[in-house]
């Protein structure tokens, strides 16, 4: 069941939420076993949703969050050993704003370590699989949430995006999610991996239940010094089925790498575009070519000071025998951190020290800059830009890959997160293996209604059933 | 010829309410890690806020510095690993601060402040006999940093610089300046050179002297220091080093190589601090008249020396009790001489240096008024002020009641006047063989006697009289 179908029969009362809470529970209880989704389940889903706040907008709605999120009381790991007893004092904003609503949350989903990794396996818990067939990976970071909607183990889910960490796993799991516009959702209790990029966003199983999600979560925080103070939209209610007129760019650059399948669908997408009434043209953006390495050194800097708190005073994983604080906090780290997250932070060290500042970090900004004027020239032509989520088909779970060729793959949303644009993932056809394919609708900033709308054009359409 | 050059670091702490990104309160002295919350302590996933009264605070020193405010500056993280330090980097600014270039004259001197900027101070180590335990109440307490040029040119100069900062910091409210309780740090950066080269001799960064006087004694340690290394034909090496105050000696922490790498870069969780001019000029209203603005205008409008115009100016309570006074019609000669001779006195034998004083301006107007009138003498003077300081009672009242007032009646002071020659007579012989100072101590027993009512200039009279013709 879609969140917005649900929210229709509870309104007429055709339903209950304990009814919708059975459901959900039914597919963990036949489904969670072969996906592992989870890394925390709540065993008081029942008791949630007979408690949810009565007449909020989510009212009796099931909802996964990803691991690196907090909420109150319920242990939050981001995915890493160092975090393994970690419950936080405190609920992350986009929680508090979903119990409000009457949301209920069934659990937290697993991930990469602190959200770096792209199919879920750098977690230090479980290895999560594709619902759409095991044997395949579900993307990553937010690999336990896409899942987790994806098999109705949740309405809907939280997830979070640095690089493409929303996007890619629900194209890969052949869902919907919006990474919002940066600054458009708070981060308070968010647990930072790159603190100018990181975006946490709705992932669905349709484009209204996302639009629905959004709703609900953005908005200015007060806790959160960057997040955007201005009025806030009503996406849902305002959701328009339509693209007449719109003039949509389909990126060269993000076509020339990918897999011909993954081309082909993303052609065939913006044919049927234009069979809609938009006007559809291929436009190009070359500072592209900089993103995937201007992103890898941002995140990767920002993630080593970011990082830097868990030293094993306060909180977190502490190693048993040590000599001193040095002695302690290294061995902490080096144990409980994982071999993904150990690369991160010594490319960030290394390139934000004294010698490399000019040469890494400040080039990465540069590059970064241009990367933001480039969208936004194209911005002023065009209302949309069309590319694949991933230029790559879903892999094999297992198959081994140089970092670098995993990096690159980020190329058409690390561009977007570098920009700080809002983009949606819309599954748009399958590959021969039979997983889905991801288009990914960019739009300008804080134009999320018309991203969306674009989508539920596509989605309405009928052209997204996989 | 050798000349010293010394660079200051000054750290202090803003007397704010609230911590500067988060809204614990700031306290000292409390009971450990009490006054701590998610954002100060580094938990996972909170966010910093920027406390609104901190940009305030660092913009009065900038103005009471001479400094221009920067529209829009940065934070930047400075990356290091310490167990006081909850987030492993502190949140400060590097390349663009809130103030810039400002100068603070000293005797006519002008020493030029490169920057000032805001940052958070860190927690505090506490050393327990087999481990060592870490209390945050302190963690995101407000911090300024003062950043002079290389413009000071002697330890008793870098004395006199701090002291002025101090003296500004405190009367525009920013600091309480308890050095006892930190609130005032300094790095200091010292080198020396042959006199009337351009370029610097190689420096040495002495870490956290925690007193003025301290600073004078590490200076004069480091330029003896170097000084020896050059006189034996060596070369000062850049050092990082410690100042021991107990041992009055300095230990070298780190060589040049050794230097920490702060990997500074900007603080993505934090917006730029926008300031435009309007809030800069508001703020510029709220400022108090500093110190040397006061001596000016105490020299200029009330005539007095440059001595006591200093002294008084240099003193926020002091100045405060003056001007109020002043303002009131009391004369100003005459609060000058109370707030320096009986007001200081009683100030520094009660241990009320540097802190609010129990004793107001208008007081010191009612006393200066019964003086003015010949009511009461200059020692009833001060033995009102002292009651003053213990009921804090109004001064007319404690002489309607102690009966203060001043007998200038002939009739009754000659009586007084003979009991005490009688009982003096060594004196008296003294005074007879020319030792007229004998006056003064017949006086002095007088008033004494009469518990300070004694119209001091009728007994002296009196006195003579009964002297020279006796």
């Amino acid at each position: 069941m879609k969140i917005y179908e649900a929210i229709t029969l509870l309104e007429k009362g055709e339903i209950s939420p304990l009814e919708i809470a059975e459901e959900v529970i039914g597919a963990i209880k036949t489904r969670e076993c072969d996906i592992k989704a989870y890394i925390t389940l709540c065993d008081d889903i029942r008791e949630q949703s007979q408690n949810a706040v009565r007449g909020g907008r989510m009212w009796g709605i099931p909802i996964a969050v990803k691991d690196n999120i907090c909420t109150k009381g319920l242990r939050t790991t981001a995915g890493s050993r160092m975090l393994g007893g970690f419950v936080p004092p405190y609920d992350a904003t986009v929680v508090k704003r979903l119990k409000e609503n009457g949301a209920v949350i069934a659990g937290k989903t697993n991930m990469d370590e602190f959200g770096m990794g792209s199919d879920s396996r750098y977690s230090a818990y479980k290895v999560t699989s594709n619902p759409v067939n095991g044997l395949y990976v579900p993307g990553g970071s937010s690999g336990g949430s896409a899942a987790a909607v994806k098999a109705g183990m949740a309405m809907g889910a939280l997830g979070t995006d640095t690089g493409g960490s929303i996007r890619q796993p629900a194209a890969f799991c052949g869902i919907y999610a919006l990474k919002p516009t940066y600054s458009l959702v708070s981060r308070f209790g968010l647990i930072a991996f790159a603190s100018s990029l990181d975006c946490i966003g709705a992932m669905g199983n349709s484009v209204k239940d996302v639009a629905i999600m959004t709703d609900v979560i953005s908005g200015y925080d007060e806790k959160d010094a960057t997040s955007a103070n201005r009025v806030k939209e009503a996406y849902f209610e305002n959701l328009t089925p339509s693209v007449k007129g719109m003039r949509i760019g389909v990126c060269k650059e993000f076509l020339a790498e990918a897999s011909p399948c993954v081309k082909e669908a993303i052609l065939k997408a913006a044919k049927r575009y234009e069979e809609m009434g938009a006007f559809v043209e291929e436009c190009s953006i070359d500072a592209v070519r900089y993103a995937v390495s201007s992103y890898y050194i941002i995140s990767s800097c920002e993630a080593s000071s970011n990082l830097a708190r868990y030293d094993s005073v306060r909180f977190g994983y502490r190693t048993e025998n040590y000599e001193s604080y040095e002695d302690m906090c290294i061995k902490s780290r080096s144990e409980a951190f994982g071999e993904e997250v150990k690369r991160r932070i010594l490319l960030g060290t290394y390139a934000l020290s004294e010698e490399n500042y000019d040469l890494y970090y400040m080039k990465a900004r540069i590059a970064r800059k241009k990367i933001k004027d480039g969208f936004k020239a194209l911005f002023e032509k065009y209302d949309l830009i069309i590319s694949p989520v991933s230029p790559a088909k879903v892999p094999k779970a297992g198959e081994n890959c140089e970092v670098d060729e995993i990096y690159e793959k980020d190329v058409c949303t690390a561009s977007v997160s570098l920009a700080g644009l809002p983009a949606m993932s819309v599954p748009c056809g399958s590959d021969e293996n039979g997983l889905p394919i991801g288009m990914q609708i960019i739009g300008d900033m804080f134009k999320e209604q018309i991203v969306l709308n674009a989508s539920l054009c596509y989605e309405e359409g009928g052209f997204c059933n996989v | 010829m050798y000349e010293t050059v010394i660079g200051l670091e000054i750290h202090s702490e803003l007397d704010t309410r609230s911590k500067a990104f988060c809204s614990c309160s700031v306290s000292f002295g409390e009971k450990p890690n009490t006054h701590v919350c998610p954002v100060c302590m580094g938990l996972p996933g909170a966010m910093p806020k920027l406390n609104g009264r901190v940009v305030e605070y660092a913009v009065k020193t900038g103005l009471a510095t001479s400094c221009s405010i920067n529209h829009k500056s940065y934070h930047a993280r400075k990356n290091y690993f310490y167990p006081d330090l909850p987030k492993g980097y502190q949140i400060s600014q590097s390349d663009v601060p809130l103030c810039v270039n400002g100068f603070v004259e000293i005797e006519g001197r002008k020493i030029r402040i490169n920057r000032i900027h805001i940052e958070e101070d860190a927690g505090k180590l506490i050393h327990a006999e087999h481990a060592t335990i870490v209390d945050y109440n302190r963690a995101g307490v407000p911090l300024i940093e003062i950043v002079t040029e290389p413009d000071i040119r002697s330890a008793e100069e870098a004395k006199l610089f701090l002291d002025e900062i101090r003296n500004r910091l405190l009367y525009t409210g920013i600091s309480k300046c308890r050095m006892q309780e930190g609130n005032l740090r300094c790095d200091v950066n010292v080198s020396v050179r042959k006199k009337g080269e351009e370029s610097f001799g190689e420096r040495c960064e002495m870490k956290n002297v925690n007193s003025f006087s301290a600073v004078v004694r590490c200076i004069e340690y480091e330029v003896k220091r170097q000084m020896e290394i050059i006189n034996n034909g060596g070369w000062v090496e850049r050092e990082t080093r410690k100042w021991d105050d107990e041992k009055r000696c300095s230990i070298i922490l780190r060589k040049k190589e050794e230097e920490r790498d702060y990997r500074y870069f900007p603080e993505p969780d934090l917006p730029p601090v926008i300031i435009n001019d309007e809030m800069i000029e508001k703020i510029r209203g709220t400022m108090p008249e500093m110190a040397h603005e006061k001596e000016k205008r105490y020299i200029k409008d009330y005539g007095l020396s440059d001595y006591v115009a200093k002294t008084i100016a240099s003193e926020k309570e002091y100045a405060i009790i003056f001007d109020e006074a002043v303002s009131l019609g009391a004369g100003a000669k005459i609060c000058a001489n109370l707030i320096l001779g009986d007001v200081a006195r009683i100030v520094n034998e009660r241990g009320f240096s540097g802190k609010e004083i129990p004793f107001a301006g208008k007081q010191l107007f009612e006393i200066a008024e019964m003086l003015k009138d010949n009511m009461i003498s200059y020692t009833a003077a001060g033995k009102i002020i002292e009651e003053v300081f213990d009921t804090e009672q109004s001064p007319f009242l404690v002489v309607k009641e102690k009966d203060f007032t001043q007998i200038s009646d002939r009739k009754e002071l000659r009586r007084l006047a003979e009991e005490v020659l009688s009982e003096n007579k060594r004196s008296v012989a003294d005074y007879k063989n020319g030792k007229t100072n004998a006056l003064g101590y017949l006086t002095g027993q007088c008033m004494k006697k009469s518990m300070g009512r004694a119209n001091p200039k009728v007994i002296n009279e009196l006195l003579k009289e009964y002297m020279e013709d006796k």
